[in-house]
């Protein structure tokens, strides 16, 4: 049966769910129809590479750690339990890379002579101040679990609940670590009132 | 009051259940303070969604991906051993096949070879026609192995080879950063009347003209190299540097010894080079790459587009288009796009070649690729000492490191000098003697005097360099940053040096001390929570 002939079928058939969703290409993936895989990663790859970038905040590493998740993904997509939204795994698993990889940059780092900054503290006396830079470095000096669900919900729209699913928390610490981010990032700009004003 | 603010941001996220938005717009109507937090939050929240922009999307990542998850299979291990059975049947069924018609495999391969080649060499002409070699262009050819493919000098072709002998050429939308200027200071060096200007002229045009040939494209974005390039570049640098050391005493001087090609050997050379009739080119095309030989006629090539030119030039007139909108319609370019992608996947008629491509290069592998044959002299022989040669074109510096205290042993006064000549890589140093018979050394002491004399006057007009310490430095240096002056009062500076490093060091303890008094003070300032 060749595939043409296959999509027939399982469209005649009576389903509930759309032949496209994340669920029946999985199911079909589990069946053999390992096509299916690359029209996941089609969906979904700006999601979890945009993820990773606002998480590991440099652009040289993101796709290299996108691809450990596909992989990963490809390895257990067969286990897969359908208990839950095949995004909120996927998050899951990116969230984790994530923090494997910022880890290893940590240990790295204790390793390599400490690189001078760029940040010299002199931001504030140049003429044309750029504030997204102000306000991206303020927010990469948060704590990273701070800074993830913070990031999570402002800049990828996710809710709370999601957020809770993706870095394996509850709820109630998702609005509190989304509330003291949100403090600390009040603090560290203090010093740039001014120019925050105009 | 900590509470209430952490249930602001919740609501600023449209988190809360209506029951607590309720109660929290009811205190927001009576607290002018937690309004004034909330328009603080929503201040954060903004700056925080228009601080980070979406990362560009990755056209390759699946290609890439994919490629990946081809190679490394996993899964079970029937699927895993599964292609190996397919390879396995097809095994069979080939042998069987050739059993019984040997020349099978033989045809199908010619036969798909040829229609293949037959397809992509329509049509081909020179690429560099386009760009209108400049002598510049074929100066930094020979020299940085560069070559631009239009006017605009927007592509580029590098040639080279790897260390391990492999060649390889490369397309890419940026050159090389090259030294400006190279040409024009060799150039100038050279100080040629207008004779030679035109001799010189005329053999970089003729290299101009004949590199033509080396570099065909297609409308079908093909582009075929042929592996006489290579070989170009070396005769030109032959030949240019024959022709420089001929002319000027000056660049004679700074060629090596070893460099004594003789005139009549690099004519040799470059003969050979250009009458080399080995027709076969690499050819590159959006889906295979594959070694063939193509017949370019050059003449009549050029009369075709004389007649072209002509013709169009006429009706240009009519239609009253200049010059530059001509040329504009003269310009071949090479698409660099996503196209080329399919190459990396492309059957591969000649194994031997790889491919690496980015955004804005490709890069072509030739591992061990059929260089045509050129008889007498040595190719190999010729290009060491070119290479040689060549290395005495860049900078090097002169130092003067090391300075020992005259040895006055048994009457003789002798200045040891150890003279250090750093080139591009290699380090050539080399140690004399020098004998003074009838000078006294001079009192150490009474130099160190006059030199403290010049550094009270001395100026610094740098004002980054403004520093107290930099000036003990900086009066060591000369422009090329090396330090240059005598060595003596360099140890003198030292022992200055370290006096004030003693005081800074004090100074610091001071500093300690008082700080240690403040810390009462200090404590009581609160850290930043977060």
């Amino acid at each position: 049966m060749d595939s043409e002939s296959k999509k027939e079928v399982l469209q005649t058939q009576p389903r509930i769910l759309e032949i496209n969703d994340d669920f029946s290409l999985i199911k079909r993936f589990v069946e053999g129809d390992e096509s299916t895989f690359k029209t996941l990663v089609y969906r979904h790859k700006e999601k979890v590479r945009n993820i990773i970038y606002i998480t590991v905040n440099r652009t040289e590493f993101v796709d290299d750690i996108a691809q450990e998740v596909f992989i990963t993904v490809y390895k257990n997509l067969r286990h897969f339990r359908f208990e839950s939204q095949f995004t909120t795994w996927l998050y899951r698993i990116t969230v984790n890379k994530c923090k494997d990889h910022l880890r290893k940059m940590k240990i790295r780092s204790m390793f390599v002579p400490v690189k001078e900054t760029e940040d010299h503290g002199y931001n504030h006396l140049n003429d044309n101040i750029d504030i997204p830079e102000i306000v991206r470095k303020s927010i990469y000096k948060l704590p990273e679990k701070l800074r993830t669900p913070l990031l999570l919900k402002d800049i990828e729209g996710f809710s709370y609940q999601e957020i809770a699913e993706a870095v394996q928390c509850e709820v109630g610490t998702v609005k509190s670590r989304i509330f003291r981010a949100r403090e600390g990032l009040r603090n560290l700009l203090k010093p740039y009132e001014e120019e925050l004003k105009v | 009051m900590n509470k209430d603010i952490e249930l602001l941001s919740a609501y600023l996220d449209g988190e809360l259940s209506p029951d607590e938005i309720k109660q929290l717009e009811e205190k927001l109507s009576y607290s002018p303070e937690l309004r004034d937090q909330l328009t603080e939050l929503k201040r954060v929240k903004e700056l925080t969604k228009s601080s980070i922009n979406k990362i560009p999307e990755a056209p390759y990542f699946e290609t890439r991906l994919f490629s990946y998850l081809e190679e490394k299979p996993y899964g079970n291990k029937i699927r895993k051993w599964s292609p190996v059975i397919g390879v396995a049947v097809l095994t069979v069924a080939l042998m069987l096949l050739l059993k019984f018609n040997p020349d099978f495999l033989k045809n199908l391969f010619e036969e798909q070879k040829s229609n293949l080649a037959g397809f992509y060499k329509e049509n081909l002409k020179p690429l560099l026609l386009a760009a209108n070699l400049s002598n510049e262009d074929i100066f930094n050819f020979a020299f940085y192995n560069q070559l631009p493919l239009d006017n605009t000098k927007t592509q580029y072709i590098q040639v080279g080879s790897e260390p391990s002998g492999d060649e390889y050429f490369e397309i890419s939308t940026a050159g090389l950063m090259i030294e400006e200027g190279s040409f024009k200071k060799f150039m100038e060096s050279l100080a040629l009347n207008s004779d030679q200007e035109q001799q010189f002229d005329s053999i970089m045009g003729s290299y101009a003209e004949a590199l033509q040939s080396q570099i065909l494209v297609n409308d079908k974005n093909t582009v075929a190299i042929s592996p006489n390039l290579w070989n170009y570049q070396k005769a030109i640098v032959a030949d240019i540097l024959s022709f420089a050391k001929g002319r000027s005493e000056e660049v004679a001087g700074i060629m090596p010894a070893l460099f004594k090609v003789q005139s009549p050997v690099v004519k040799q050379v470059v003969h050979s080079v250009k009458t080399n009739k080995d027709n076969e080119y690499i050819f590159f095309t959006p889906d295979s790459l594959f070694i063939d030989t193509f017949e370019f006629d050059a003449d009549e090539f050029k009369k075709e587009m004389e007649i072209a030119k002509r013709e169009m030039q006429k009706s240009f007139q009519e239609m009253e288009i200049n010059q530059e909108e001509m040329e504009e319609l003269n310009l071949v370019r090479l698409k660099l796009d996503s196209s080329l992608i399919n190459l990396k996947r492309a059957p591969r008629v000649n194994k031997n070649i790889d491919i690496y491509i980015d955004s804005n290069v490709c890069r072509v592998h030739i591992d061990k690729i059929e260089i045509p044959d050129i008889e007498l002299p040595d190719m190999d022989s010729l290009e060491a000492i070119i290479n040689e040669a060549t290395k005495q074109f860049k900078a090097f510096t002169f130092t003067v490191p090391k300075f020992d205290l005259p040895d006055s042993e048994a009457g003789k006064q002798f200045h040891k000098y150890d003279y250090k000549i750093e080139m591009d890589d290699s380090i050539k140093s080399f140690n004399f003697d020098l004998h003074i018979p009838d000078v006294e050394i001079p009192d150490v002491d009474s130099i160190l005097r006059n030199e403290m004399k010049h550094l009270e006057n001395f100026n610094l007009n740098e004002p980054l360099m403004n520093d107290s310490l930099m000036k003990w430095f900086n009066f060591f240096r000369n422009d090329d940053s090396t330090y240059s002056g005598n060595p003596q009062h360099f140890e003198f500076r030292m022992k200055e040096f370290e006096k004030e490093m003693e005081k800074f060091r004090e100074e610091m303890d001071k500093l300690k001390m008082e700080i240690r008094k403040d810390t009462v003070r200090v404590k009581s300032k609160k850290p930043v929570e977060i």
